[in-house]
């Protein structure tokens, strides 16, 4: 079982990185035709994603959702769902799957360097609350990471040296709504995560809150994104000055994702 | 309006601004930051806060001063709570009440408006739940061995913070850890650990009640959650010379963790010994020559390894002793004559539960409600002619 899975997982990783390749050639020397084939190379990637977790599912016997290596397969499992899904719904141009793809397989790296383990699900792990704030976390990230993607194109797009391929992207209004749309979507997805994450917490430490390093992260992040909200409502901080804000608010969240445990300890295990 | 230019309006202005926001967002940023340094009581003991003091006497005499040894307990942090407070509730009523010239806020319907108030009235709320919690909670940790009894004292908690208007006295309890009883699966992982405690007080008496991680029980006010679990050796030391019996007590050894080797020692502190003593637990063991390896987490075969180490923390002596058995170190025997498990509570008293709890759902709702005209619009397909259905040919 566990040869079949790290089979799929190596599948994976290679057709994501095949499809970011293939991406950036059709896309750089506008060959759309390379670009419709990496579309399918990265759903074919997702269905081989798809597997190796539940081939990782049946062996361990539980979600996948409780070591670096799992939570890491599991986010961006879904990081790459929702990127399908709205570039389908013709939310998110193709083109940000230049930023959402290399992430994902990045962290797919990340989380196969930690170890792959097939083990029990320990005590702590085993509330319902758990499947709800590890899927809210990575709609999240996944929907930070599509506007994140637009801000960035939105910012060359914007460049007085812009190259044609740039001012070939959608117009900067559509960006401009794309990122807005999912950092939206982003807070209203790492609002759940936070209230499902202080709900176990009640019951597993006796608080709601307990100022664990990844918690104040996190919430430091969402105070970010809430100031670009406000800034984007209030102050009319739209184009190039919100643009810059969704790659900021994506940088803390890396930080609250996989960073804070290389500052000391955290009783909260992160991806 | 002429009441618009007076200072005490400029002030009102000035706390529900979002420039105000921003600069609060920074400081709980840095205040952040802050408690990654600086070691917090929370996280670490007081002896390695002092360690950690000694090396950086400068930053340890700022961070005393300042309270960050407990960064969000500080009198700082406080303050930036209560700023924050502040300015989202001068905020709500200042755009609520059109008092605010905001350049692009339109109330475009009726549900957005309604989630906006709402969701702002939560933030208040869960600010003010967490204020209660703080100011009147109280929040102890305990260590029991099996059969030993708890009595509700300050002192006899391991770790214990309360908040500055929280009552000092402390509620007449007692607690009894009866039984734990732990599932492991291949031997190795506990896959289940089950508490069973005895409350007693003066109005009211529960036995036999079973605690589970994830699953904590109220008595007395306070919520008992299921922490770390451990052995506890009893260890008896004699004086065989002077016929005088030295130490009779449970020792909770320490749980390391590292990945699925779990280790449990600790060092024993010893006034009549001029070295260090260190214990090491093999729950079940196989021996091979003079190496000992641990089989089991469960306790079948169990065994102790005694270390004294010098002041250099060179080994002067070891021995082995088995379950029931004893080994000379110097002139002391040392008995290994029980082995029962340890567990840790976290005793919390947390008056401001409700109204954060209720809060956090308030907010979420109000959430969805005000942004649910864009997230309606980011499901529904868009036509073809989008210039996002790709890059324009």
């Amino acid at each position: 079982m566990k040869n079949a899975e790290i089979f799929l997982f190596w599948g994976t990783i290679f057709l994501y990185a095949l499809t970011f390749i293939l991406h950036m050639i059709g896309f750089n020397w506008r060959k759309i035709k390379l670009e419709s084939i990496s579309k399918w190379i990265l759903k074919f990637g997702f269905i081989l994603h798809t597997a190796t977790g539940i081939i990782h599912w049946i062996s361990s016997k539980h979600p996948p959702v409780t070591d670096t290596y799992e939570l890491n397969l599991t986010g961006v499992w879904f990081m790459i769902l929702i990127f399908i899904l709205f570039e389908y719904l013709g939310k998110a141009g193709y083109m940000i799957g230049l930023v959402v793809v290399p992430l994902s397989f990045l962290a797919l790296g990340y989380g196969y360097l930690s170890g792959v383990y097939i083990k029990p699900m320990g005590p702590a792990f085993q509330s319902p609350w758990l499947i709800v704030h590890v899927i809210f976390a990575w709609l999240a990230f996944g929907s930070y990471a599509i506007s994140t993607g637009a801000a960035i194109f939105l910012l060359l797009k914007k460049k007085k040296k812009a190259s044609e391929t740039f001012k070939k992207l959608p117009s900067a209004d559509e960006l401009d709504l794309t990122e807005y749309r999912f950092i939206v979507l982003g807070f209203i997805n790492h609002a759940i995560m936070i209230v499902s994450g202080a709900i176990w917490a009640k019951k597993l430490w006796g608080h709601y809150w307990n100022w664990d390093p990844l918690e104040t992260w996190s919430l430091i992040a969402f105070l970010f994104y809430a100031f670009y909200l406000h800034a984007r409502s209030f102050l009319n901080w739209k184009m190039k000055r919100s643009a810059w804000l969704a790659v900021a608010g994506l940088i803390i969240l890396a930080i609250s994702f996989w960073g804070v445990g290389l500052f000391g300890p955290t009783i909260h295990p992160g991806p | 309006m002429r009441v618009r230019n007076n200072i005490i309006w400029k002030i009102i202005k000035w706390a529900g601004s979002l420039k105000l926001a921003l600069v609060l967002v920074i400081a709980l940023i840095l205040l952040s930051f802050t408690a990654l340094v600086i070691p917090q009581q929370s996280e670490f003991s007081s002896v390695d806060i002092e360690l950690w003091s000694g090396q950086n006497s400068g930053l340890a005499f700022f961070s005393g001063a300042l309270g960050f040894f407990s960064v969000f307990r500080s009198i700082p942090f406080l303050i930036v709570i209560i700023l924050f407070a502040v300015n989202i509730l001068i905020c709500t009523i200042l755009h609520l009440s059109g008092l605010k010239e905001s350049s692009n806020y339109k109330r475009k319907t009726g549900i957005r408006t309604i989630g906006f108030l709402l969701l702002h009235i939560a933030l208040i709320g869960i600010l003010a739940g967490g204020f209660i919690t703080t100011a009147l909670g109280k929040d102890g940790s305990i260590i029991l061995t099996e059969g030993q009894v708890f009595a509700n004292k300050t002192e006899n908690y391991i770790k214990f913070t309360s908040g500055s208007f929280s009552s000092r006295k402390d509620k007449d309890f007692r607690v009894r850890l009866s039984k734990v009883k732990i599932k492991y699966e291949n031997k190795v992982i506990p896959v289940k650990v089950v508490t069973t405690l005895d409350f007693k007080s003066k109005t009211e008496e529960k036995n036999g009640v079973d605690i589970e991680i994830n699953k904590p029980y109220s008595f007395g006010g306070f919520d008992f959650t299921q922490n770390e679990i451990g052995f506890s050796p009893r260890i008896i030391i004699r004086d065989p010379q002077k016929k005088q019996l030295m130490l009779n007590s449970f020792v909770a050894l320490k749980t390391f963790r590292e990945g699925e080797n779990w280790q449990y020692r600790d060092f024993l502190p010893l006034p009549f010994l001029k070295n260090k003593v260190i214990l090491t637990l093999f729950p079940d063991h196989k021996k091979d020559g003079n190496v000992i390896t641990k089989t089991s987490e469960l306790a079948g075969q169990p065994v102790l390894l005694f270390e004294e180490r010098d002041e250099k923390d060179e080994l002067v002596s070891s021995g082995v002793i088995p379950f029931r058995g004893s080994f000379k170190i110097g002139d002391y025997l040392f008995e290994f004559a029980d082995l029962r498990y340890w567990a840790s509570f976290r005793v919390v008293d947390d008056p401001g539960y409700i109204v954060f709890g209720l809060s956090i759902w308030l907010a979420l709702f109000s959430l969805i409600l005000r942004y649910s005209e864009d997230l309606i619009s980011l499901f529904k397909k868009e036509t073809e002619s989008s210039s996002l259905k790709g890059v324009k040919k």
